[in-house]
């Protein structure tokens, strides 16, 4: 176990008692302003045949970060898109390696998935040392510790045992990965430290594996419903095929559910995790609820409905709530410094992230 | 005025110090309310770049960093240091321009899927090797041999069919099997190999209208479709990855869908150029284009009675369901005959029908 009561700072002042307020994360973005920048954004991308994606990425962070404010100050997202696109680069090297190995021989192909999954925790590294190093606030950049040596237990030997284990290790894995992540963040000289336990990720697990049982068996009955309902209302004549009928509800209600449990997972993932935090006697807290999958699940409905144009609308409004339920349990916020070898270090890792592996905060 | 207010950091402490920037045509001063100075040449500032709406940073060498959200303040500041904005800042800035990007790129991304692409597979189907179609071709018949039985048809007429066939038109290999719960069906896989179900041959009532069934399947193995679907599918996911490469899981999944339609689309069009192939050669080989359309319409009304027959004994309580015999064709025009693989028959029929004039 690790030590959660570890206030892991030497740069609060413990002259007496601290005093505690709440400060609340907010959002600022709105819809028709991302539009605009995420419509631009596929301009380029498309007429630069990919590439400037890279640039796009920088823009659509600085804009979620430049919206998200805490204690009167914005976040700031730093990265050059010069790094991503070398680290983009990189990555679509590895794939067409892979790719192409499998033509040249089973056996190569074999050898480059092994090389890949072994190159998987320094990706992961990398990914989150760019990612850290290139958000700040109030000046101040967020950074990374973790060791590369030290990754390969939680992102490969433990999802292993995970597959190994049917999935039943697989929470165990997810734990290791989420102490590896929060307890090497740092802000500034300041390490972050969490108290997850391996019993609030099998809590999550066992919750999502229910939940997707009940939506397999609910996906079941509506179909049936929908069935008898269109039967009894003799609208089975007017309506050709029952089967056209039958498809289309079960592939929507699957969709439904499908979009209700991812939801489920990531609300009860965030709530897990964001009230485990603490960085220099400062404890995130969080209290996203069911409503979130509601958030999520009318958003794929609208982005559906638009053909994928509500896509900026959603993705704010999901910042939004998101951000609405995440406090800050503040003791100080103005002491935190920047060590000396930050300098050199934070203006920017040569390689960006190789994989957009989406992990970070 | 050349005044902008904001916040001041000093890059090694997390305070805020509520500050304004002035400058003029040599430098910069940022005064904190608290009194503290800060000077630096009007070349040494870095400003980011404008996004809507979202706070603007302006760095001085290293570590400081003065953070704005006066938008029209720093556009005097961009424009007294001759700084543009940038193409993607200037058409953020004004939505009709917006608008009108988002139609060019929803026209662009319409013209690469639907011609693009197409035209690229169709180039990339030829340049596959027949030794690989072949592989491909034996890979996808070992899997479908899990659920076809060994051919039923004496060997003597499966020899007569294949000389009969390749007679009129070369191709690597003919199968035989017995096909069981798919019916009476012919396959192409890839270039090289055409497998008929004995269901197939039984149901023709001559060899000509094998032969019709044959051409069309050669249609499929000389115009490359199942290698040009393998392109066609592969260029649209890497399409939708890029595009979609931020939406994550979900959003995944659902351009999954579109994906799928678009194959199915795909099917249609290449049944309709492989129909137009069988009638060719048909004409070419002196036969009539309707050996074509009546083993369609045999086929049709095949497959139908073969549902009919297991709706029937699927749900023996709703048996009084009329079947009325008129039920039928409307079937071909349910709304989810847009995701079916083939064109309705009575189309197909048509087309063989109208090159009659051909023939004589």
């Amino acid at each position: 176990m690790i030590d959660s009561e570890n206030p892991g700072s030497s740069t609060i002042d413990s002259s007496g008692e601290q005093q505690l307020t709440t400060e609340q994360f907010e959002f600022h973005g709105n819809g028709s302003d991302y539009f605009r920048i995420w419509i631009v954004n596929l301009l380029f991308s498309i007429l630069t045949l990919g590439i400037y994606s890279a640039w796009a990425k920088v823009r659509t962070k600085r804009y979620f970060y430049g919206n998200t404010e805490l204690a009167g100050d914005r976040f700031e997202y730093l990265a050059s898109p010069i790094a991503i696109l070398k680290g983009r680069l990189i990555g679509v090297a590895a794939l067409l390696a892979y790719s192409f190995a499998g033509y040249i021989s089973i056996a190569a192909g074999w050898i480059t998935f092994v090389l890949l999954l072994l190159l998987i925790p320094v990706f992961v590294v990398q990914s989150l040392r760019f990612n850290s190093s290139n958000s700040a606030w109030r000046g101040v950049r967020f950074g990374f510790d973790g060791d590369i040596v030290e990754a390969y237990q939680p992102y490969l030997v433990w999802p292993i045992v995970g597959v190994i284990t049917l999935g039943l290790a697989y929470p165990y894995a997810l734990l290791q990965a989420n102490r590896f992540q929060f307890n090497n963040y740092r802000f500034g000289t300041t390490n972050s430290t969490t108290s997850v336990t391996a019993g609030g990720f099998y809590g999550i697990g066992f919750g999502v594996f229910f939940a997707a049982i009940l939506a397999g068996f609910l996906t079941v009955l509506v179909d049936n419903a929908v069935l008898s309902l269109i039967e009894m209302a003799g609208l089975d004549e007017l309506a050709e095929s029952p089967e056209s009928i039958s498809l289309i509800t079960t592939l929507s209600t699957l969709l439904v559910f499908y979009v209700c449990v991812v939801a489920l997972y990531q609300a009860l993932y965030y709530r897990l995790i964001f009230n485990r935090i603490e960085i220099g006697g400062n404890r995130v807290q969080n209290s996203i609820s069911i409503e979130y999958v509601l958030v999520i699940l009318s958003n794929t409905v609208l982005i559906i409905l638009t053909l994928g144009f509500y896509y900026p609308w959603a993705a704010v409004r999901r910042a939004r709530y998101v951000f609405s339920n995440m406090r800050l349990e503040a003791t100080d916020l103005d002491s935190f410094t920047v060590g000396e070898f930050d300098h050199i270090s934070a203006q920017g890792e040569e390689v960006g992230e190789a994989f957009d592996l989406g992990i970070g905060f | 005025m050349n005044e902008l207010h904001g916040n001041w950091f000093d890059g090694v402490h997390s305070r805020s110090a509520p500050a304004k920037l002035r400058w003029s045509s040599v430098g910069v001063v940022v005064i904190t309310d608290e009194g503290l100075q800060t000077g630096a040449d009007l070349n040494m500032l870095k400003i980011s770049s404008p996004l809507p709406d979202t706070p603007t940073r302006i760095t001085f060498g290293e570590k400081e960093s003065f953070v704005t959200g006066d938008e029209t303040g720093v556009e005097r500041l961009r424009e007294s240091l001759a700084l543009n904005p940038g193409l993607a800042g200037r058409i953020e800035r004004h939505m009709p321009v917006v608008l009108a990007a988002a139609a060019l790129v929803v026209a662009m991304l319409a013209g690469l899927a639907f011609r693009g692409v197409p035209a690229l597979a169709a180039r990339l189907a030829v340049t596959v090797p027949e030794e690989i179609s072949a592989q491909v071709s034996g890979v996808l018949m070992s899997q479908l041999d899990d659920f076809l039985e060994a051919s039923g048809i004496a060997p003597e007429r499966r020899e007569e069919l294949e000389r009969y066939f390749l007679s009129h038109g070369e191709v690597a290999t003919i199968e035989f099997r017995e096909a069981g719960i798919f019916g009476a069906n012919a396959v192409t896989l890839g270039a090289t190999m055409i497998a008929f179900s004995d269901e197939l041959v039984e149901l023709a009532e001559s060899d000509e209208e094998l032969l019709a069934v044959y051409f069309h399947e050669l249609g499929h193995a000389r115009l490359r479709h199942v290698e040009q679907n393998v392109f066609r599918a592969s260029a649209w996911l890497v399409m939708l990855t890029v595009l979609t490469g931020d939406i994550g899981a979900v959003g995944e999944m659902l351009v999954g869908l579109p994906l799928s339609v678009g194959l199915a689309a795909n099917t249609r069009e290449f049944e309709r150029e492989a129909d137009a192939y069988a009638v060719d050669r048909l004409l070419e080989a002196d036969l009539s284009p309707m050996h074509l359309a009546t083993i369609l319409q045999k086929l049709e009304a095949y497959h139908l009675r073969r549902r009919d027959q297991e709706n029937s004994t699927d749900d023996g309580e709703n048996g009084q369901t009329p079947d009325a015999g008129g039920e039928e064709d409307s079937i071909s025009y349910s709304p989810l005959d847009y995701l079916s693989s083939h064109p309705p028959t009575e189309e197909r029929v048509a087309y063989a029908r109208s090159r009659m004039n051909e023939f004589e």
